[in-house]
């Protein structure tokens, strides 16, 4: 007996060990090292990253201090703030979209399958036709406006030129894919519902609303807490949409703290800079998810 | 609920709102399908007057569409299949062999797929520089094979977990090695798991821009997002364009989900549904 666990523990670590040594390298140690590049001026190009206090600077947390009077990473931090919000608007049309598709017919798979299509495709792809569509003059969406007589013939659709809403703009086009994400998991859910306590409640005469919002809501939790979950992070971690759609623009406005951090690093060759701005977005994702969790196991109880 | 039939009113709806949902899809459709010419007209949202196939063509020659496009393939399915391998080994050794640390170990490959990239960037990017596979298409394998590797390794878990304990102990205590009970009894199994796993890697790993903007610097290596990107920098305006390139972009992924559509919801829904 003795000697089969040894076997079993050899086995293990031996099954394990090639994933170890990459997971390590490219995800672990990244970790630590973003963390203490935050804390010196590294270039990328000098030979060696060394703490700022043992360059002459008063603090190593320069870069963090320098960070509070950064406009522009208070613009930034303000729209993930602005997408966390909005962004939730997915999971609120995968779920109506979702009750309203599940039903069991041939006709009503082929419609969910286009539905779910968008999911499939990469944020590239989304951003290049949707920034066109959102283009003034040659969009789809000023033609449709005029056409419906909301804009006036010689007015110009200019939302993705605009500094208030060129956020608006990528959010509501990021929302097309992960709705679609959201309706798969709720539609999963609902399939997986207790079927009794539907049949039950609807001998006791339960009306329609009542039956979504005190019995299978509450059975859809499970899906509910994934879909917080990924929406949650992607709105912390957008990237790919922000940068083909407006590239931060105009000036900025809907900069990202994940692009600001690109910019920072591989543009402007700031590399502790950047992993400080690394460093906040990772603070804010980790206690995000940790107050969430925190509260669904304490409602639980 | 599921077992009432639907009236006309919902499906004039539901098609409505279908068509809706897609228009974007149709529309670029259409316009990878029209002459510049027709274009240059200002005729964007008519149909087509005569079809072409000839931006298709532009793309994947002038555009060098073809070059990214086997860049992808040659980036994802390696990929793909090195996780598919490693993380199948992990989800045994997760799940049917005991050993200090192994909840420990879960728990950090469960929680690597919630991490933000950005903490990830500069040190994979000097890693890379070091290890001498930077602007090359095996140091972007590397890194989405060690990090998709969390989440992998925590879905094969999940699933061989359901494989009753009782046939692998019987093959230990005939003396049967651990690489052989891997290889004949856990792996045939693992089908629907494999294939499930494969269509939502191959779509991710497909559809990434960030790494291989990080990674890859020149552009006869550079996978097919990136192409796009570039195109659309390229050929400003010319929509017609743009929409060819989308839709090659999309194709393969379109394609797998088409005919792996069970699978990859499958694969999707697995969390939620427990």
């Amino acid at each position: 007996m003795q000697k089969r666990t040894f076997g079993e523990r050899k086995a293990a670590w031996c099954f394990l060990a090639p994933s170890l040594l990459l997971y390590g390298l490219y995800v672990i140690f990244p970790i630590f090292y973003t963390v203490y590049l935050s804390l010196t001026g590294w270039d990328g190009m000098s030979s060696g990253a060394v703490p700022l206090c043992l360059q002459g600077e008063t603090s190593c947390f320069q870069n963090y201090k320098d960070l509070l009077d950064d406009e522009v990473f208070w613009t930034s931090l303000k729209n993930n703030i602005i997408w966390l919000v909005f962004f939730s608007l997915s999971p609120l049309v995968g779920l109506a979209l979702a009750l309203f598709f599940h039903v069991k017919s041939r006709l009503a798979s082929f419609y969910k399958s286009l539905f779910f299509m968008p999911m499939v495709f990469s944020l590239v792809v989304v951003g290049t036709i949707w920034g066109w569509f959102l283009q003034p003059q040659v969009g789809l969406v000023e033609y449709f406006l005029k056409a419906v007589h909301i804009l006036k013939p010689d007015e110009e659709f200019g939302l993705m030129a605009s500094f208030q809403w060129a956020t608006a703009g990528v959010i509501l086009t990021a929302c097309w894919p992960h709705a679609a994400y959201c309706m798969v998991l709720y539609l999963a859910g609902l399939s997986n519902l207790q079927k009794n306590v539907i049949e039950a409640a609807l001998i006791d005469g339960v009306s329609k609303w009542q039956m979504i919002w005190h019995i299978i809501l509450p059975m859809l939790r499970p899906a509910t807490v994934i879909v917080t979950i990924v929406t949650m992070i992607g709105a912390l971690r957008t990237f790919d949409i922000v940068a083909i759609m407006t590239g931060g623009g105009p000036s900025n406005s809907s900069n990202v703290l994940a692009l600001y951090m690109y910019q920072q690093t591989f543009e402007s060759f700031r590399y502790g800079y950047g992993a400080a701005i690394a460093v906040v977005l990772f603070a804010i994702s980790l206690a995000l998810i940790i107050a969430y969790l925190k509260l669904t196991k304490e409602n639980e109880n | 609920m599921e077992a009432k039939k639907r009236g006309p009113v919902y499906w004039f709806f539901a098609t409505l709102l279908t068509l809706v949902w897609i228009l974007p899809i149709l529309a670029s459709l259409m316009t990878s399908l029209k002459t510049a010419d027709e274009l240059s007209r200002g005729k964007f949202w008519t149909l087509p007057e005569t079809l072409t196939l000839g931006n298709y063509v532009e793309v994947f020659v002038t555009g060098g569409f073809s070059k990214y496009f086997l860049n992808s393939l040659l980036i994802t399915i390696p990929s793909v299949l090195c996780i598919l391998f490693f993380s199948s080994l992990n989800g045994y050794a997760l799940s049917k062999m005991r050993f200090p640390g192994r909840q420990q170990l879960l728990l950090g490959f469960v929680g690597g797929m919630l991490l933000p990239f950005q903490i990830l960037l500069i040190p994979v990017f000097y890693l890379s520089n070091l290890l001498g596979t930077y602007d090359t298409r095996l140091g972007v394998i590397l890194f989405h094979t060690a990090f998709q590797l969390g989440f992998s390794s925590f879905f094969m878990r999940n699933f061989i977990k359901t494989v009753p304990d009782g046939i692998i102990e019987a093959a230990r205590i005939d003396g049967c090695s651990e690489w052989r009970i891997y290889r004949t009894i856990v792996l045939p199994v693992l089908k629907p798991a494999l294939a499930a796993l494969a269509t939502l890697l191959f779509t991710w790993i497909w559809n990434d821009f960030l790494w291989a903007l990080i990674l890859i610097q020149d552009d006869s290596l550079k996978p097919i997002t990136s192409g796009l990107q570039n195109l659309k920098g390229q050929w400003i305006a010319s929509y017609h364009l743009q929409s060819a390139g989308a839709i090659l972009a999309a194709i393969p992924p379109v394609l797998i989900f088409a005919f792996l559509q069970k699978h990859f919801i499958k694969g999707l829904t697995m969390g939620s549904s427990k």
